[in-house]
């Protein structure tokens, strides 16, 4: 059985990874505007930097 | 919640999200009057919004499942999956040719014969994120074959020591429904952008 909080702590480094931005933003209760960056590591499924994205 | 976007579009998002009246809760955001609004601005660069994707992460344990009597399984690996291309039977569970950004890295077909009746897939999006899809032939659902096969290849993910997560879009009940009795949970929610002349999501 995998290791539930583990796994979504490890979901939000990569997410964050994605989105230029701090595993916490995405469970703060506000917005976190980033400019995008694609650095090593990232999931893709474009070659180009997202105009817009949200999670 | 996060936007990453381009500077063009900040002064608009700052002054759209500064809004706390309206966004109480950050995830207001995705409800549809206000991703129209988005919509409308993305549109004056020519741009316009994807569908909303639906992730799942695994946080349940998974019950034991065995697959019907009349259906017999057959795992791929990143090698042999590759038999499998050009894929258009099942384009949740492969991607139609090889993919070198997100390979296949792993594969479990339920046979009716000598026909694939059901097929989950399992792309290395990351080293260690898999992502899951699955596709069942419409004459064949109604016999579980979906919420099994994902059952076992989640299974077989975490046993190589891999996390597996699953994707869908909002309207996608069945799916949604696959994940849920695959012991996954709905842990974040996502959307993009794309040029108009494009066609995706």
């Amino acid at each position: 059985m995998i290791d539930k909080a583990k796994c979504f702590t490890e979901t939000m480094r990569q997410l964050a990874l994605e989105y230029n931005a701090k595993p916490e933003d995405f469970t703060a209760n506000q917005v976190t505007a980033t400019t995008p960056a694609k650095p090593d590591g990232v999931r893709l499924y474009s070659h180009e930097l997202p105009f817009f994205q949200m999670a | 919640m996060v936007i990453t976007a381009n500077e063009v579009l900040h002064p608009f998002l700052k002054e759209f999200t500064g809004d706390t009246e309206r966004f109480k809760h950050p995830y207001w955001l995705f409800e549809l009057p206000h991703l129209l609004c988005i919509e409308r601005e993305l549109n004056k660069y020519d741009y316009t919004l994807s569908s909303t994707f639906h992730m799942f992460l695994p946080g349940k344990p998974r019950k034991a499942r065995v697959i019907p009597d009349a259906f017999t399984l057959k795992w791929f690996d990143k090698t042999s999956v590759k038999t499998l291309y050009p894929n258009t039977d099942f384009p949740n569970a492969l991607s139609e040719k090889e993919n070198p950004d997100r390979p296949d890295v792993l594969a479990l077909a339920a046979y009716d014969g000598d026909e694939i009746a059901a097929l989950a897939g399992a792309s290395a999006d990351t080293d260690a994120l898999w992502q899951v899809g699955i596709d069942v032939k419409e004459r064949y659902r109604g016999h579980g074959l979906g919420t099994t096969l994902v059952s076992l290849l989640c299974d077989r993910i975490e046993a190589l020591g891999k996390t597996p997560f699953y994707g869908t879009v909002l309207a996608n009940l069945h799916s949604q429904n696959i994940a849920l009795n695959t012991g996954f949970y709905p842990a974040w929610v996502e959307i993009s952008s794309f040029k108009k002349e494009e066609t995706k999501g």
